[in-house]
């Protein structure tokens, strides 16, 4: 009957030690994973909201991810004289990877600021917030998978076990995406001038991303620049196995490095500030 | 069994304006070393309070006096700044607007299911609930309409439907139900007797004394974020009372 259960210890006082607002913020983070099938319904509940107007719901958006993918490939495709037949799946999968990074990350961004209201009048643990949006991302992500179905079918992806490897890069895309929200959602949070800062940099990062270019025809003074994205790495993990590019160990290095940075940030953030959140967003 | 155990809490806001939220300004404030500290409020003094099982508590004090503040620490969506809360039970509560809480694109109906999911239900459980929740609000058919299409009143119906659907051991309502019409007002009303009758704490911070009559036996009397006065309901508000009457006779001897 209780809803509070001993696990989540719910919110801990302003000036509690470093310790208990740690442990407060690990049960929050606990607790919001056991409650997956909450942000589940409510991730799935929020797309069908979306698109309840609409006769191709989130496919919509598919369908235009189709168009530009296409368009983009025949236009760089003749301006880089390249094949075709390799440069689709390779700007195809590039772009719906980054859209999904593009798209995490903006939502990690205003996380708390849309769902101030519900954090003011619910109980619940935080990171059911950060989960919720997480998951919507990741829906509009399988529509667009579809994508890539269709390039295996129509055979211009090989079909090898190394596609496996996309899996766990998945998991590790999504925990980027939730440790991200706990940190840079409480961060916008406290300076709400970082929202449009943040929707900048995200309008030219896929200039800077390796999604319609290949890295080995860049300059190495580019490509050193490209390092420091942390979408490169993550762009590169997913992507290569997929489209049966030889795998560089780099990439899976870079990707290590970004989670367990954005891992501790995110863990350091929401351990120190999540008790003042509420403060912030009144 | 239900508790709300309060151990010197306190409650500090700080002023933020429009500036204070820009980082823009942090970092050059910072290098300039400028920085000054934001003025801030003391919401709640250092409030000490127990509020046993059975209790039907109400708050009363002045705009301002810390009323909201306490319910929303009470309800956990608020830490204090410093001191101990304790609460045993299933807390529920009904704060801020109208709509808080509520997706307002969303239809009443899949707003019932998403708002019991957020407070730890599961779909399947609400799903079930939503005719009884529906016939209770008295919404009909409109629970099919998005809720940004409701009144005031109809969303504090729904909102207060939903909640006591979920049977809290403790049930925290700011200012009753608003602006809830008479007929609504008098079906909350047997709702909050037979949840009363089954045990409880019901807090209720209200300007009006019938609708704390009617819902509590003793009061808190909050001033400027302080427990002033504290005991049955019917001494706590003579006092509150006698206190702004005596204030206005004192302060019209000054002027006169």
């Amino acid at each position: 009957m209780t809803a509070r259960s001993p696990s989540w210890a719910g919110y801990a006082p302003l000036d509690a030690d470093a310790g208990v607002l740690f442990r407060a913020a690990v049960s929050d983070i606990r607790e919001g994973l056991r409650r997956r099938r909450s942000w589940s319904y409510l991730a799935v509940e929020n797309v069908k909201n979306r698109y309840r107007r609409t006769v191709f719901g989130p496919w919509w958006l598919t369908l235009q991810m189709v168009i530009l993918i296409v368009g983009i490939s025949i236009v760089f495709g003749h301006l880089l004289n390249a094949d075709l037949r390799t440069f689709l799946p390779y700007v195809g999968l590039g772009y719906i990877v980054f859209m999904l990074l593009s798209g995490l990350t903006s939502t990690a961004a205003g996380v708390f600021i849309a769902g101030s209201s519900t954090l003011k009048s619910t109980r619940q643990p935080l990171s059911n917030l950060v989960l919720r949006d997480v998951g919507v991302e990741f829906i509009n992500f399988a529509h667009n998978m579809v994508i890539y179905l269709v390039f295996l079918v129509i055979g211009l992806v090989p079909l090898s076990p190394k596609i496996l490897i996309a899996l766990p890069i998945v998991a590790v895309i999504a925990a980027n995406g939730f440790f991200l929200g706990l940190w840079l959602g409480i961060a916008v949070a406290r300076f709400r001038d970082l929202q449009p800062f943040i929707t900048s940099i995200l309008g030219v990062a896929i200039f800077f991303s390796p999604v319609f270019y290949n890295l080995d025809n860049l300059s190495p003074g580019i490509r050193n620049l490209l390092v420091w994205n942390p979408f490169t790495h993550l762009i590169m993990a997913f992507r290569t196995p997929l489209i049966g590019a030889p795998l560089l160990p780099s990439y899976y290095i870079g990707t290590a490095i970004v989670t367990v940075i954005n891992v501790a940030v995110g863990l350091a953030v929401f351990a120190r500030a999540r008790s003042r959140l509420p403060y912030w967003v009144a | 069994m239900a508790e709300i155990d309060l151990g010197n809490v306190r409650a500090r806001y700080e002023l933020l304006s429009v500036l204070d939220y820009s980082l823009k300004r942090r970092v050059v404030e910072t290098i300039r070393r400028r920085a000054a500290p934001p003025v801030t409020i003391d919401a709640l003094g250092g409030i000490d309070l127990e509020v046993p099982n059975g209790s039907r508590l109400g708050l009363v004090g002045a705009n301002g006096a810390g009323k909201s503040t306490l319910l929303a620490i009470m309800a956990g969506v608020l830490p204090p700044t410093s001191g101990s809360v304790k609460v045993h039970g299933r807390v529920l509560a009904l704060l801020g607007g109208a709509g808080e809480g509520l997706d307002q694109e969303a239809t009443g109906r899949d707003n019932i299911v998403s708002l019991g999911v957020q407070l730890g239900e599961t779909p399947a459980a609400m799903r079930e609930r939503i005719d009884d929740v529906t016939e209770f609000s008295g919404l009909g058919a409109r629970i099919d309409h998005p809720v940004y299409s409701y009144s005031t009143g109809m969303q504090t119906r729904l909102r207060f439907s939903i909640l006591t659907s979920l049977r809290p051991d403790i049930l925290l309502l700011d200012e009753g139900l608003g602006a809830a019409d008479a007929e609504f007002a008098h079906r909350a009303d047997e709702r909050l007797r037979e949840f009363m009758s089954s045990a409880g704490i019901v807090v209720l911070a209200s300007h009006g004394d019938a609708l704390l009559r009617s819902q509590c036996d003793t009061a808190v009397w909050l001033d400027q974020g302080r427990v002033r006065e504290q005991g049955e309901l019917d001494t706590v508000l003579a006092s509150y009372h006698a206190s702004y009457v005596r204030d206005d006779t004192a302060n019209r001897l000054v002027t006169s």
